[in-house]
């Protein structure tokens, strides 16, 4: 009979104990997940700021001015555009035998040609 | 209450069994009468009691188990603070189409004291003046002295400000959070984005058209405008208006296709953060809201109506020798020339004659329905609530179609040409317009104004006119600009037109022989200089600010050009089979 109460005062007792220690544990962490909100909110509020701050700075008269000053910089002109069929082949492509004359010659192996890459021709004009 | 009325009687000091009960344990309390019955009373409630407890703890326990066991999903699982989102800046942002922020409302601090805090206001007032730049230091002083206990010492500072007046430490002066709607842009946009009123409800542009969704939503509202272009347009339309000297200026770039607005300049402009110190002027969007007489860029609509009702043909022609005249009017040639001019001559050389003979052989009701059918007759629809509306004569008669024909009489705002240009160019097909990102897949389609052979030859008309004719200033290698310039006089006050106030138009569409953009621009009132010889025609003020345009914002859209072979392939293309080869005399 004794012994019993004592059990249960000691399982009380740890049960009290764990209780506290969960409760004040709860409390740190609620108190930690409030911290970390109001952190979360002022960094969005901040990265706010700076995307204004970002679009301020990225004013285009700015860029052109900055542009023009240290990149040396100017608007494209048409005569800078060309597509890539427009292209004169490369200098290391003079020697390659044309693919049209390549047709008549006996078939040789891509390594008895001279100047010849080991990469393939697509790769190379496109 | 157990009082005079017990007995006590002795009992056995032993049990029948013999055990010994002790000292007192042989005494039994019998109670009668009202003590009796007292006791019963209270026996009674105690159960009462007791069962009501037991109930009462019976429902604690029910709601324990309940909740521990089946209630967790019904309750929040932490107590939630207001969460971060819910936190944020209540207004929505307002981008351009590359997500560059034209608005946003950032949380900004306000300085403010409590004048009773503070022991020293001369010195406080000095120092506070220190860190925070235009700032009076003896009218704040003052301030800081008043028998108050709130003053503002200055509304809406910067971080670094605020930082600054930390560190001062001063008991007495503290922050104030506010928010505040911030235009990175500027100028540059302020006329299409538009202002908030101080309780940040829109009251002009984008602010007012989309206020409800920028209220409550938290999704940023993403315009059809794109910056660099706005830049690029406002730019070469400035320096056009000051070499000029014109009193104001517009610019549109539209989408041929879709009426996406990419581009929308008024000058002169306003800045936004400072609303107040705009003039009425400065505020007024002239391309949208501002309604002008157009002048000789009438004449697409007077060509494009007559081919394609068939009343007249591509090698047909007109004589333009002889002034017409009707009633006190008498309508002449800018260039006045002689002989037969074909329809594709009349439209490079802006012939009055020519067209309004080919607008009377089309005749009144046909004209007319054309204007409708282009929507020159009604204001614009679009996001803005500014847009303006088209003045036409009342009651129409056979001189306002004469004068319509070639610009005259006729007032519409520039985002209505700029449309109904688009419907012409881009195969007959007319856009509804939007300020609004359009996804590239919800491409509305328009409504047919022309057939898509008369737009085909309208583009070569058009092309024309810049490769040849009055808009040669246009021209922007590999772009195949083609267009129309329109010179129209500003009505004077005192009635009848002014020779020496003007409107140079140009409006034009690349590349010619697929448009994808519309461009337009406008000159109010631009006076002649000596690198022009004295003229200030469309085709010297606002022609040479569209070819400029275009060369610069073509490679911005991913506009390739043409050069070489392709552009005289190109070019072939455009002209149509009758006239390849050949001079455009009329036959």
């Amino acid at each position: 009979m004794r012994w019993s109460y004592l059990f249960w005062l000691v399982v009380l007792a740890g049960a009290a104990a764990t209780l506290f220690e969960i409760k004040h544990e709860v409390q740190a962490l609620e108190e930690d997940l409030l911290a970390t909100e109001r952190r979360i909110r002022t960094e969005r509020e901040t990265i706010e700021v700076l995307r204004a701050e970002w679009s301020f700075l990225n004013q285009p008269a700015r860029i052109e001015r900055l542009a023009k000053e240290h990149l040396g910089l100017g608007p494209m002109t048409p005569d800078q555009i060309v597509t890539v069929d427009r292209l004169p082949p490369r200098p290391e492509d003079f020697q390659r035998v044309p693919v049209a004359l390549d047709e008549l010659l006996p078939p040789v192996r891509p390594e008895q040609l001279t100047g010849f890459a080991a990469t393939p021709v697509s790769e190379t004009t496109r | 209450m157990i009082g005079q009325n017990r007995h006590a009687t002795r009992v056995a000091r032993v049990t029948p069994c013999g055990r010994d009960l002790g000292a007192q344990q042989g005494w039994v309390v019998e109670l009668e009468g009202q003590a009796k019955s007292a006791l019963e009373i209270g026996r009674t409630r105690l159960l009462v009691t007791g069962f009501v407890f037991v109930l009462a703890f019976l429902g604690v326990a029910g709601r324990l188990v309940d909740l521990s066991l089946f209630g967790a999903a019904a309750e929040p699982a932490r107590a939630e603070a207001p969460s971060a989102a819910e936190l944020r800046p209540t207004r929505a942002a307002i981008l351009d189409r590359n997500g560059e922020i034209l608005a946003t409302t950032l949380p900004v601090a306000s300085v403010y004291a409590n004048p009773h805090e503070i022991r020293d206001p001369a010195t406080a007032a000095g120092r506070l003046a220190t860190a925070l730049p235009g700032l009076d230091a003896a009218q704040l002083g003052a301030k800081l002295g008043a028998d108050r206990s709130f003053v503002w010492v200055k509304r809406h500072v910067s971080p670094r400000e605020m930082a600054a007046v930390n560190r001062l430490g001063i008991p007495g002066v503290r922050f104030q959070r506010e928010e505040k709607r911030v235009y990175p842009h500027g100028a540059l946009v302020s006329q299409v984005v538009g202002l908030t009123d101080i309780d940040g409800h829109g009251i002009a542009g984008m602010e007012r058209a989309g206020d409800q969704a920028l209220a409550d939503g938290h999704r940023p509202l993403r315009l059809s405008l794109d910056l660099r272009l706005q830049y690029i347009m406002a730019e070469e339309l400035g320096a056009a208006m000051e070499t000029f000297s014109g009193i104001g200026a517009a610019g549109l770039v539209v989408d041929a296709r879709n009426g996406e607005i990419v581009s929308m300049v008024s000058l002169p402009s306003f800045d936004p953060s400072d609303p107040g110190a705009a003039s009425e002027e400065a505020r007024f969007n002239r391309a949208s809201l501002g309604v002008y007489e157009m002048g000789s860029v009438f004449k697409l609509f007077t060509a494009a109506m007559a081919l394609d009702a068939g009343t007249v043909r591509l090698t047909d022609g007109y004589d333009v020798t002889d002034a017409i005249r009707v009633g006190r009017y008498r309508i002449t040639d800018y260039h006045p020339l002689r002989g037969t001019l074909s329809v594709p001559e009349i439209l490079m050389h802006s012939s009055n004659i020519g067209t309004v003979h080919m607008a009377m052989d089309a005749g009144t009701k046909r004209l007319l329905a054309f204007y409708d059918a282009l929507g020159l007759t009604r204001p614009a629809e679009y996001e803005l609530p500014e847009s303006g509306d088209p003045l036409l004569p009342t009651p129409w008669r056979e001189v306002n179609t004469m004068t319509a024909s070639y610009g005259h009489g006729i007032a519409v705002t520039p985002l209505q040409l700029v449309r109904a240009v688009a419907a012409v160019a881009n195969g007959g097909e007319l856009p509804s317009l939007t300020l609004l990102r359009r996804e590239p897949g919800d491409a509305t389609r328009g409504t047919r104004v022309l057939t898509e052979e008369t737009s085909r030859q309208m583009r070569w008309l058009m092309r024309l006119v810049v490769e040849r004719g009055t808009g040669r200033n246009a021209e922007a290698p590999g772009y195949l600009v083609g267009g129309k310039t329109g010179t129209a006089d500003k009505l004077a006050p005192s009635g009848g037109y002014a020779r020496n106030k003007r409107i140079a138009t140009f409006v034009g569409a690349f590349p010619m022989d697929d448009p994808q953009y519309v461009v337009f621009a406008m000159v109010d009132e631009p006076k002649g200089i000596k690198a022009t010889y004295g003229y200030a025609t469309a085709g010297w003020v606002t022609a040479p600010v569209v070819g400029r345009v275009v060369d610069r914002i073509a490679p911005l859209l991913g506009i390739s050009p043409r050069r070489g072979d392709d552009e005289m392939e190109t070019e072939q293309r455009i002209v149509p089979v009758v006239f390849r080869g050949m001079e455009f005399a009329a036959r």
